[in-house]
């Protein structure tokens, strides 16, 4: 029955969102999570939901182990982005907001391809909301060509379940595969959301353009739906393995000389979106766990590293590493829990990637994906290099900016949400067995043995060895005001360069063709004034008699034809 | 090796714009300097572990001495080394999407937005008026 949807405390706290105002607002956008979560608690598992349409069946709302993590992670990625964005008084970001975590929820628990076709799309309608929020040039450009490529995304997911359903299977979104009709469309299609390499361009270049307290938003929902539709629909597909392990390793290079600091974080959730993508395509329980935790983690470390990031965008105006720094001196408690959030996405022991990401790491060395396995050791030195170390060291370190002075800690709802997110990072890496126990899988998987824990800590500590000498000997390459080309200069430069150079080749013959297309035109219109015009001869008016004369001359035709 | 060179910039503390900030942890530049010592010391601490403690290996990489810490330096030397030469070739001009017109390729179309026009151009080089945390980019 449709209307035991867990998408629904969401949908109508954003109607409500949309028609009250002032604390009333803030009380239904605090609501709305907490309600959802609820109504999810008392939903039985399994299929909740079945109607028809042309002959399919279709299954909005099946609950399972795997949807069900998702549904929980995106209700506590809503509630601390409403905390986060509480002194806000914007009305279009916050029903955009609760629409977008709805959406997300609809989109995890969509039992069949045309139900998460739609989710799919308000998804990418309700995020771009987000983007265009914060009302500048850059942001409805950016906003702008991430909708063009997230509605693009959903319209190859449709024809791929059109042409899954018509090869004679049932719209059920499982396992699909490769080799199934359609099958590399909705890949492409989860790969455009997924942030895979070269389709990557919409995420680092939308994200860090949107609002402080809509980039926190952005970073959980739309990607992690992608992860939990890749695990869904394509998990063991061996591509993702080696797809996975470039998303990790290409984004940190870009991100080392990127000066935006909420760019960096962007590059740095690819290279985390990596790791999970490898766990998708490695496909054993142990992989998918891996999965399915580094995606709960990283969506509340990110969050809360963004979080700090907005913060100092919020207090000081400025995003970019080269204008910022020394800000610890006016806000600690900011760059504390900036620190805890660098510890977790670094993967330090005892905090929550440790736990996450050793899965995945030795899910890949057990099954003999030797490449992969050092492709992802050299990720997660480089992870901590540019989010462990660069992001706090540019904002809060380094020389003393021009903010300094002014700058100060920001409001108290921001706070007490980075350190809720904070909280919880430290909760998973401290209490690892009780955070694998929400897990779709039973596994046995220990993370803190002494080999592990030490080969870690002697990869970060080296890390941050190589980066202090590094920094020290003026090797480090120094932030600079500048954009660095990515895959959006593909559809930004090229694009609309081939298209004018185009035009400018065809010009001579446009014009030709535009002469003697006007030519034609007047001679054919000329024609027909002559023909039909006052004095022409089809527009005359003619005597009955000649009428009655065609006739009897058909009439008489016609019966020499019939005696012949 | 370069230790001269860091070390001038440790005792060069560079302030500007912030006379109204009393003097923090780091300010100090002997506190940077002990930063970076303890920073050596737990390397040098982890790596004498590797012959002490019994590392259960998976692959037999994982048993060769100073494997993970010879990884993980030589990892972050090389991707920041190679992170600049991608500099070189993809760094352009802040408002590179804002004004074609400006590189000398002619017949621009691009269809972009102009936010932040002309703020902060001259900003365009390396920060490196030097602090007790950076060296001097020569």
């Amino acid at each position: 029955m449709i209307e035991l949807s867990p998408v629904w405390p969401l949908f109508i706290g954003a109607l409500l969102a949309g028609l009250t105002r002032g604390r009333v607002r803030a009380l239904v956008m605090l609501a709305a999570p907490i309600l959802g979560a609820l109504w999810l608690y008392q939903l039985e598992p399994g299929i909740s939901a079945e109607t028809e349409l042309l002959g399919y069946q279709l299954l909005p709302v099946r609950i399972d182990p795997l949807s069900l993590v998702f549904g929980y992670l995106f209700h506590l990625a809503a509630l601390i982005g409403v905390i986060y964005a509480l002194h806000l008084r914007d009305k279009m970001q916050d029903v955009a907001a609760l629409a977008y975590a709805g959406s997300a929820v609809g989109a995890v628990f969509a039992g069949d391809l045309l139900t998460l076709f739609i989710y799919w799309e308000l998804l990418a309608l309700t995020s771009a909301l987000l983007v265009f929020a914060r009302r500048s040039e850059r942001s409805l450009g950016a906003g702008l060509r991430y909708l063009l490529l997230q509605v693009g995304s959903g319209i190859l997911l449709l024809i791929g379940a059109i042409l899954y359903g018509a090869d004679g299977n049932d719209l059920a979104f499982n396992h699909i595969g490769l080799d199934a009709s359609g099958g590399w469309l909705i890949f492409f299609a989860f790969g455009i959301k997924s942030a895979f390499p070269l389709l990557h361009g919409w995420l680092t270049d939308a994200y860090p353009e949107a609002t402080p307290t809509g980039t926190v938003f952005l970073s959980a929902f739309t990607t992690k739906v992608a992860i939990y539709a890749l695990a869904r629909g394509f998990a063991g597909t061996e591509l993702l393995v080696y797809i996975g392990a470039v998303m990790a390793c290409f984004p940190i290079f870009y991100a080392v000389i990127e000066n935006d600091l909420r760019r960096v974080l962007a590059y740095s959730l690819i290279n985390q979106l990596g790791f999970m993508v490898v766990g998708i395509g490695i496909g054993t329980e142990l992989a998918l766990n891996g999965t399915v935790a580094h995606a709960c983690a990283h969506v509340l470390y990110k969050g809360l590293l963004l979080m700090s990031m907005g913060a100092v965008l919020q207090v000081t105006g400025e995003m970019r590493g080269s204008e910022l720094g020394g800000l610890y001196k006016k806000m600690p408690k900011t760059l504390l829990l900036c620190l805890v959030g660098a510890a977790s996405i670094s993967a330090f022991p005892l905090f929550s990637g440790f736990v996450s990401k050793s899965m995945v790491i030795s899910a890949a060395l057990q099954q003999g994906h030797d490449a992969v396995w050092l492709a992802l050791l050299f990720a997660s030195a480089g992870v901590f290099h540019h989010a462990g170390i660069k992001i706090p060291f540019f904002a809060f370190f380094g020389r003393d900016s021009k903010y300094v002075a002014s700058a100060h800690e920001p409001p108290s709802n921001m706070l007490l949400a980075m350190t809720i997110a904070a909280v919880l990072c430290v909760g998973i890496g401290c209490f690892p067995r009780d955070f694998y126990a929400l897990l779709p899988y039973a596994v046995d998987y220990s993370p803190y043995t002494v080999s592990h824990v030490l080969a870690q800590l002697q990869l970060l500590a080296f890390s941050a060895l190589a980066f202090t000498w590094l920094k020290l000997s003026g090797i480090y390459p120094p932030e600079l005001h500048s954009v660095n080309l990515d895959a959006d200069w593909l559809y930004r430069r090229i694009l609309p360069r081939s298209v004018a150079n185009v035009r400018a080749l065809a010009a001579p013959w446009e014009q030709r063709l535009g002469r003697v297309t006007a030519a034609w035109t007047v001679r054919g219109l000329k024609l027909l004034t002559r023909h039909h015009g006052r004095q022409g001869v089809m527009a005359r008016s003619w005597p009955t008699g000649s009428m009655v004369l065609c006739v009897v001359l058909l009439l008489g035709l016609s019966l020499l034809l019939y005696y012949f | 090796m370069n230790k001269p060179r860091g070390q001038n910039q440790l005792d060069n503390p560079h302030q500007r714009g912030n006379q109204g900030v009393k003097k923090a942890l780091f300010d100090n530049p002997s506190n940077v300097r002990w930063l970076v010592r303890g920073l050596t010391a737990l390397c040098v601490l982890l790596f004498g572990l590797d012959a002490v403690l019994d590392r259960h290996a998976v692959h037999p990489w994982e048993g060769v001495f100073g494997f993970y810490p010879l990884y993980g330096f030589c990892a972050c030397v090389l991707l920041v080394l190679l992170a600049r030469e991608l500099r070189k070739l993809v760094q352009r001009d802040a408002d590179y999407y804002q004004d074609p017109h400006r590189h000398g390729e002619g017949k621009a179309t691009c269809v972009d937005q102009g936010a932040d026009k002309g703020a902060d151009r001259d900003s365009n080089r390396a920060e490196d008026q030097g602090s007790n945390w950076e060296a001097r980019d020569d």
